[in-house]
């Protein structure tokens, strides 16, 4: 029933709680998303902010509101909002403003970083000289990462040369930010083997660097190196030294995240000290600042890791809120923390890993209280239905990302974070002291680290034990659709204060929209058939969908990584017909890579390649001279790397690779790149895997759908 | 009203924190265009195939030009055959078996009945 003066809407006297930290976070960060999307004209978005804003109270007059200060509020959110913009802008335009010489160049540089990854150890040099073959000197304030094959033991701090191929990396690839590199300021990437590296200088490391080296020291020296690469992964946030199987079992689990040093990391290490100090009963001048600087010094430690440098603010930022007796609400604590973290670099919030955590966060405020609520009432346990509530809707917050971002997430990552979340953070707890000790008496290390080392071993057994490569959810994107999800559950949630009916009208409305939405993304609607070109830096491919079943064309040398994210993403298991357009030996590689992640029914190759069949018994080889059905049309290979295909009339020429020196006309082009004898095809339509100026590419703007419907071939793509 | 006074200064203060803290680390003209590059672009296509029909009891002999998904029925009719075929009257004429692809990125049929 609604009571007299009551409004038709929402219950109360307003239908949320007005918090100045929430919006201005949001203003800053839409100003940050303007600047990814529109450029320097994201600016005008400010001022419509600004305008919307002023004038939005009008609508939900309460009485209370002053003019001026609605107005002076509404001034702040679009100077937030211009200033995310501008901090975005100018950050991306200074990564862009470096040199960018590539090619084969002598390189100079500072070895600052090291790191390791399944089969290379990435070292990051800082002030970098180049110098290219005439003789010409570059230098760079940004950094480079080379990945070295069969390791390379050099000394941080020293001033090394080398030589290699050099890449610059561009702010955006494949369709996504490259949030991390700008972060970092890595700016170029290259390859290299052991003995290309020449020490020049010897240099010491710094302090932070030394304390990584010697923590690694004392968990390698004093435990088992499986158990020891653990403690480590889970200490520092470096799982390159894990076995490669295990981490990919962790992923699938979806319970990777516990090596990214995150909110779980800092949230432990600071609940630990504040205990100590309060009951020491230090006063908060002088807690603040010792634990401020412990933090400091792990996150270093850390490598100044992006998921560190994260948390860290976010950490600081509770504990002065808290400290300075402001932590009345968690929604500002989050907002304040997740303002801070941007105002840090802007480009955070591309950072998926920061995007999974404020996910988090937001759903466990959000979502959690009402969610316990619910189970209580069904008889659950309270701690059980607390710890359930805050399981599912951290998993319901991260869930469009992961899918987004990873392609798929587990179905069964509810209940082993529900498990083995808990439990990690108690051995991390117990790992982090007896660490600790151990570093700082490292002649009784073997007996400190004893206990923390049986404690992970207990914990990781399940993950050694069980494959979780089952109940994998995904095959489909959000895409904006994101949004739509969130707004449900912020309805569901009750933050907005409306009543009973209004709310369900508005999560069916909004549920509604959501399925349409994700119909109108993941199918091709208004076509008579599509197809998908994807590609990143492991590989290209195109992928149709037809009567017949599942077809793809893929080129040479495609990375497991790559096939195992396009066969997941895309939610195939099995493909009716595969292409490699590629020469023999790399097709020969390449199949089983795939058949490690999908089925495949027939293989295609083109009968000049010297292939033998007899190599897979599991697989139909055709070798095909002249045309033959592929893809629900008709296929000719012209030669290894280019096919022919006729897409229900459409003529599409697909290169990758050597064009042969004919060729003959088509309506659309795919290739890897652009080059003058794929021009002599005289196409009305090219789409490019690679970069390309001008043109569509799935470089520049992530994954490409190409559709015909009624004598129209259509390319789409973007945002 | 003090208060509020004060308030609103200390919020401006905080702005203006924020903004410099933003702002100051990268002094440079900010990025023109945005990132992302949205795509849509659309082509007509022709989709005709060349079908060369002859033999006996053809009543027009010649070349036909028809487009994709012709079936051989149709053709045939164009062609003004009625008798006993063994090609499938009701499927599309197939690229890959009955029409060769020629460098010039044409179809092109030989059929003889």
């Amino acid at each position: 029933m609604r009571k007299e003066g009551e409004h038709l809407l929402y219950r109360g006297k307003r239908a949320f709680n007005f918090r100045p930290l929430l919006f201005l976070a949001c203003a800053f960060g839409l100003g940050i998303a303007a600047a990814c999307a529109f450029g320097v004209h994201g600016l005008w978005l400010a001022l419509a902010l600004a305008a919307a804003a002023a004038l939005l109270p009008l609508c939900f007059p309460s009485g209370r509101k002053k003019p001026a200060g609605v107005l002076l509020f509404a001034l702040v959110l679009g100077v937030a909002c211009a200033a995310g913009s501008l901090a975005c802008g100018m950050r991306l335009s200074r990564f862009e403003a470096y040199p960018a010489p590539q090619g084969e160049l002598t390189v100079v540089g500072t070895l600052e970083e090291v790191g390791r990854t399944e089969k290379t150890t990435s070292l990051t040099f800082g002030d970098l000289l180049f110098y290219t073959p005439e003789g010409e000197a570059v230098a760079s304030a940004a950094r480079i990462r080379v990945y070295a094959y069969g390791g390379a033991d050099l000394p941080l701090g020293a001033r090394i040369a080398f030589d290699a191929e050099v890449t610059a990396y561009d702010s955006l690839s494949y369709g996504r930010v490259n949030a991390s590199y700008i972060i970092e300021d890595v700016r170029y990437t290259a390859f290299a083997s052991r003995g290309d590296f020449r020490v020049l200088q010897e240099g010491a490391p710094g302090i932070f660097e030394a304390a990584n080296a010697y923590l690694q020291d004392i968990l390698f020296d004093n435990m088992e190196e499986e158990n020891a690469a653990l403690a480590f992964a889970l200490l520092t946030g470096n799982s390159g030294w894990m076995d490669g199987d295990v981490l990919q079992n962790f992923r699938y689990g979806g319970i990777a995240h516990i090596f990214a040093v995150s909110g779980m990391n800092f949230a432990i290490v600071y609940a630990a000290l504040i205990f100590v100090c309060k009951k020491l009963r230090l006063r908060p001048w002088l807690y603040v600042p010792l634990i401020a600087a412990v933090l400091i010094l792990y996150a270093g430690v850390c490598g100044f890791a992006p998921s560190a440098v994260r948390a860290l603010a976010m950490c600081l930022v509770l504990m002065l809120m808290e400290a300075g007796g402001f932590a009345y609400d968690r929604v500002t604590s989050v907002s304040a923390a997740f303002l801070a973290v941007l105002l840090i670099h802007p480009l955070y919030l591309f950072s998926v890993g920061f995007q999974l955590s404020v996910a988090a966060a937001a759903g466990i405020i959000v979502l959690a209280a009402p969610l316990s609520r619910l189970l209580c009432r069904i008889r659950f346990p309270k701690g059980a239905s607390d710890a359930l509530g805050v399981a599912v809707s951290a998993q319901a917050a991260a869930f469009p990302i992961l899918i987004d971002c990873f392609g798929y997430t587990s179905g069964f990552g509810l209940v082993l974070n529900l498990v083995f979340v808990p439990l990690v953070s108690a051995a991390y707890g117990v790992l982090f002291v007896f660490a600790l000790l151990a570093c700082i008496l490292p002649f009784a290390a073997g007996v400190l680290l004893f206990i923390p080392e049986y404690l992970l071993r207990v914990c990781i057994f399940p993950v050694l034990a069980l494959d979780f490569r089952f109940w994998l959810i995904g095959g489909f994107t959000f895409g904006g659709c994101m949004l739509l999800w969130y707004l449900i559950c912020l309805f569901l949630s009750g933050k907005v204060n409306l009543r009973p009916l209004p709310r369900a009208l508005a999560c069916l409305l909004l549920g509604g929209a959501l399925v349409a939405g994700m119909c109108l993304t993941n199918l091709p609607v208004g076509y008579d058939a599509a197809f998908t070109l994807i590609a990143d830096y492991g590989g290209q491919a195109l992928l149709v969908r037809h009567e017949g079943g599942v077809s793809l064309v893929a080129s040479g040398r495609p990375s497991s990584d790559f096939l195992e994210k396009l066969c997941l993403r895309e939610g195939v298991d099995r493909f009716a017909e595969v292409i490699f357009l590629a020469p023999a030996y790399e097709v020969n590689a390449a199949l089983p890579i795939l058949l490690q992640y999908a089925e495949a029914d027939v293989l295609y190759v083109a009968e000049e390649a010297d292939f033998s069949p007899a190599l897979f018994r599991t697989v139909e080889v055709r070798a095909e001279g002249g045309g033959f059905p592929f893809g629900g049309g008709e296929a000719a290979f012209l030669n290894e790397e280019t096919l022919y295909w006729d897409f229900g009339g459409a003529r599409v020429l697909i290169s990758m690779g050597e064009a042969p020196e004919r060729l003959p006309q088509c309506d659309l082009l795919i290739a890897q790149g652009e080059s003058e004898a794929l021009a002599a095809c005289a196409p009305a339509l090219e789409a490019y895997f690679g970069k390309a100026e001008g043109k569509p590419s799935v470089y520049a703007s992530g994954d490409l759908q190409i559709g015909r419907k009624g004598g129209i071939i259509t390319i789409k793509g973007g945002p | 009203m003090r208060a509020a006074l004060v308030k609103c200064c200390a919020a401006a203060v905080a702005v203006v924190l924020c903004t410099a803290v933003a702002l100051l680390p990268a002094i440079a003209p900010p990025k023109q265009e945005g990132l992302f590059t949205p795509v849509r672009q659309s082509a007509p296509f022709d989709g005709y195939l060349y079908a060369i029909v002859q033999g006996e009891g053809v009543a027009f002999p010649g070349s036909y030009r028809i487009p994709h998904g012709t079936t051989y029925g149709e053709l045939f009719a164009l062609a003004g055959y009625a008798g006993s075929s063994p090609y499938p009257l009701d499927e599309a004429v197939r690229l890959g078996e009955d029409a060769v692809l020629g460098e010039d990125g044409v179809w092109r049929a030989y059929i003889v009945v």
